[in-house]
């Protein structure tokens, strides 16, 4: 067994009458084994999973799964920046910052930030902030309601206020700057 | 001084009939947590999920809920909540567990969104704390948080209140909370006396 930090799709199923969430696929490759996640209103989440190597070839091989990495202290290979900005730039996320000389930690946690400002977000306004809106979009440009909302998350996060000729990624980039001197918590395992 | 309730009763109350300071959270479903054997348990015999949250003003949003469990059955999960949204909502944070497993969530409308694989179960006599401080939520079982659901940081809920949360397949009966504590409000006890006198 050993723990790996995944891309991890989100599934919705009924257990007694309840709808749930929770990520796919790991109820019928390993149904006890033990995972931690941060997950994001759209159907997907950031974690890691303690796996067998054979578990973990099925589970990477899944729809919508990226493996990501084992060890956090070692630097993203080449191939890996492409497939992760190409994660990002799908999700409209700021992504310019990936490159080799960013460690696996250091890059899982940024993403985690950026989770976390869309969770604070959806908390707030209960939609999604990015969904259809280009990450080059002006601040400015969006809507009052949606602005307000967004000073509302920048207040409650305790994160800088968005400033004039900012664009979600920049105001994303900057929040993310003060997220990353604050623990994170996935599953009881600090990043 | 924490808030206690300590539920004394034996005669099946609807919570909030029991006391104003509690209102459900999740309401939908005909059937409500009751007072009954001095504890609190799910009533009625219908599945049903379901939120209570403290009434009380003033209470900050860095906060705990904590229960102890009188006793524990299959399926019928039981546990402490905070961050509970606007009454009806159907949203906040809970930590429930039956006599197999327990699970940490985040809950919006209908919908549960499981925060980390499933923890060891929960018995009786346990002492069962939600903490929910900035944008961390730490789940203990008297007093301690080991292997998942460990402490998981999570941005949706930034303020709400603390409560208790439920779950069951059928009848609710088996599992019963009792001594439930949370976080008061600075100045706690005297500032609620001064609002009830009018002061």
């Amino acid at each position: 067994m050993a723990i790996r930090w995944y891309v991890m799709p989100m599934e919705t199923v009924t257990v007694n009458g309840k709808t749930i969430k929770r990520p796919e696929f790991l109820t019928t490759i390993a149904p006890t084994a033990r995972w931690g996640w941060m997950p994001v209103k759209d159907g997907w989440g950031i974690g890691w999973v303690d796996l067998t190597t054979g578990q973990n070839t099925t589970y990477s091989a899944s729809a919508g799964v990226l493996l990501m990495t084992a060890n956090l202290a070692t630097n993203l290979t080449s191939g890996a920046v492409t497939q992760l900005q190409t994660r990002l730039n799908a999700r409209e996320l700021p992504s310019s910052w990936v490159s080799t000389s960013v460690t696996w930690r250091n890059a899982i946690k940024r993403v985690l930030c950026y989770v976390m400002c869309l969770q604070r977000y959806w908390g707030e306004q209960r939609q999604s902030l990015n969904v259809g809106v280009p990450k080059t979009t002006l601040v400015s440009s969006l809507g009052q309601g949606v602005q307000d909302k967004l000073a509302v998350v920048s207040s409650t996060l305790n994160v800088p206020a968005f400033q004039a000729g900012d664009t979600i990624e920049s105001m994303m980039q900057r929040w993310a700057d003060t997220l990353m001197t604050r623990p994170i918590f996935i599953g009881g395992t600090e990043l | 001084m924490p808030i206690t309730d300590a539920f004394t009763g034996t005669d099946g109350t609807a919570i909030e009939t029991y006391s104003a300071n509690w209102a459900l959270v999740r309401s939908s479903l005909a059937d409500d947590f009751e007072i009954n054997t001095n504890g609190l348990i799910l009533g009625g015999t219908a599945e049903k999920d379901l939120m209570a949250k403290r009434t009380e003003s003033g209470i900050p949003d860095a906060h705990y809920a904590q229960v102890v469990i009188s006793a524990i059955a299959l399926n019928k999960y039981m546990g402490p909540a905070v961050r509970c949204q606007a009454a009806d909502s159907n949203e906040g944070y809970g930590f429930e567990g039956d006599t197999t497993q327990c699970l940490l969530f985040e809950v919006n409308t209908t919908t549960w969104t499981q925060l980390g694989s499933a923890g060891t179960a929960f018995s009786a006599t346990q002492v069962i704390k939600l903490d929910a401080n900035g944008t961390t939520l730490t789940p203990t079982k008297n007093g301690v948080t080991t292997g998942t659901p460990g402490a998981q940081t999570d941005a949706t809920y930034a303020t709400g209140a603390p409560g208790v949360c439920g779950w069951c397949d059928v009848s609710g009966v088996g599992t019963r909370l009792d001594d439930f504590e949370c976080t008061s409000a600075p100045g706690g006890i005297l500032r609620q006396m001064m609002a009830h006198h009018g002061g």
